[in-house]
C-alpha cells in the first residue's frame, strides 16, 4: 500500500517506521526542513518531502492521486482538517486524521457522509482508558 | 442581527466597530486578551477570550443565535475551520471567512462558505492605481481569473458601438450605465460620451482594454 503521512512529528516518524518495517511505500510531508532531515537519518530512508502538507500542489507532488491513505499528523487540528478536504477533493484515498479537540470530531466526519474520514482522538483514547479502569475498580 | 466575529486583528476590529456602530450585537473571539484594545472605548459589543476553532468557545460566544459569522483569524486554515463549525455545528446563515491563499479559497467557496481574498482584491487595487488605471475593479469571479471593470466613454468613442469594443472570450461588455438609467447591454447598443460601461475581461486582455480608453484616463488628483 503507499500511504502518504501528514506531519513528521513524534507518531509520523514511529509511524513511518513500522508502516515502511511491514513493507508498505510511505511519504511524509513535512514543513520544517531540519525536522524532514532529521527523520531521513533516523529512518535511514528517503521519505521526506519537505512542504507545506495543507497546500494542494505539495500534496500532488508528494503523490495524493495514487495514495490508498493519507494519514493527517499533525499537531494542529485546522491543518488536519484542511488536509482532510484536499484529499477528498483530489483523490480516493482513504484518510485518518489525528484531533486534539475531540469536539472537533464532528466536523472531520462530517466532510464525507458516503466513505467518513477515521478520526482518532488521543484525548478521548485516554479518557476512555480511565473511564474503564474507574468503573472496573468500582 | 447578531454577528459573530473570530479574530480581533485590524480588519476583525475595524469590522466590529462598523457593525456595533450601525447598531448590531456585536461579539468578538480572540485568543489574545489584549487584541480587544483595538476595539477602543466606545465598542459597545462582548468580548469572548478563547480559540475559535471550539465549539465550547463558539457556543459561549452565543453562536447559537448568531445571524452571521466571521472567521478574520491570521490563519487560512483556522478561518476555515471555524467556519465549519459555524456552519455545520451552529447552522448560522451567513458565514464569511478570510482566506489569504485563492486556490484554496475556490475550493472551500464550494462547501459553502463565502470566501473574501484579499491577496487578488489588494493586488488588483494596487495595479489600478500604479498604472492609473482609467476603470475600477468591482468584485471578481474566481479569484482573479476574470475581472469585472468599469470604464467611462471618452469623447473619441462616442458613437461607437458595444460591439466595438468587445474581443470574442476576452472582452464582453455587460451593462451600460447613461446618467441614471443602466442597461444590459446589446451588441447594437450604440454609446454616447459619459456612459459608463461595465466589462468582464480576461487577464490576458487587460492592457488590450486599457488601450481602448487610454484617451479617457481620468486626470491625476482626482481625490
Amino acid at each position: 500500500m503507499f500511504v502518504l503521512i501528514v506531519g513528521g512529528g513524534k507518531v509520523g516518524s514511529y509511524l513511518t517506521r513500522a508502516l515502511v518495517a511491514q513493507g508498505h511505500e510511505v511519504v511524509i510531508v513535512e514543513k520544517a526542513e531540519r525536522k524532514a532531515r532529521l527523520l531521513e537519518q533516523l529512518l535511514e530512508r528517503n521519505v521526506t518531502l519537505v512542504g507545506d502538507g495543507c497546500d494542494p500542489l505539495v500534496l500532488e507532488k508528494a503523490g495524493l492521486k495514487r495514495a490508498d491513505v493519507v494519514i493527517a499528523d499533525t499537531g494542529d487540528d485546522e491543518d488536519n482538517l484542511v488536509v482532510c478536504l484536499i484529499t477528498k477533493k483530489n483523490s480516493t484515498a482513504r484518510c485518518i486524521a489525528r484531533v486534539n479537540n475531540p469536539r472537533n470530531k464532528l466536523i472531520f466526519e462530517s466532510l464525507d457522509e458516503q466513505n467518513p474520514v477515521t478520526v482518532i482522538s488521543s484525548t478521548e483514547v485516554i479518557l476512555d482508558a480511565i473511564h474503564k479502569h474507574v468503573t472496573a475498580a468500582v | 442581527m447578531r454577528y459573530l466575529i473570530v479574530g480581533c486583528g485590524r480588519v476583525g476590529s475595524t469590522l466590529a466597530k462598523l457593525l456595533d456602530a450601525d447598531g448590531h450585537e456585536v461579539i468578538v473571539v480572540d485568543e489574545d486578551p489584549n487584541a480587544f484594545k483595538r476595539l477602543g472605548q466606545k465598542f459597545k459589543g462582548h468580548v469572548v477570550v478563547g480559540t475559535g476553532i471550539d465549539y465550547d468557545v463558539l457556543k459561549h460566544a452565543g453562536a447559537a443565535q448568531a445571524g452571521g459569522f466571521v472567521a478574520v483569524t491570521n490563519g487560512d486554515n483556522r478561518n476555515v475551520m471555524a467556519a465549519l463549525i459555524a456552519q455545520r455545528m451552529f447552522h448560522i446563515k451567513k458565514i464569511v471567512a478570510r482566506i489569504y491563499d485563492p486556490t484554496r479559497g475556490m475550493m472551500y467557496r464550494e462547501l459553502g462558505i463565502d470566501t473574501v481574498c484579499p491577496t487578488t482584491t489588494g493586488a488588483k487595487m494596487i495595479r489600478d492605481v500604479l498604472m492609473e488605471a482609467p476603470w475600477d475593479t468591482l468584485q471578481s469571479f474566481d479569484f482573479g481569473n476574470v475581472t469585472s471593470l468599469t470604464a467611462t466613454i471618452g469623447a473619441s468613442d462616442a458613437g461607437k458601438r458595444v460591439a466595438d469594443f468587445e474581443r470574442a472570450g476576452r472582452i464582453r461588455i455587460a451593462a451600460v450605465r447613461t446618467g441614471k438609467s443602466v442597461r444590459v447591454a446589446a451588441n447594437d447598443t450604440v454609446l454616447a460620451e459619459s456612459d459608463e460601461i461595465n466589462a468582464i475581461v480576461a487577464p490576458e486582455a487587460i492592457s488590450e482594454f486599457a488601450q481602448m480608453f487610454a484617451d479617457a484616463r481620468v486626470p491625476e488628483n482626482v481625490s
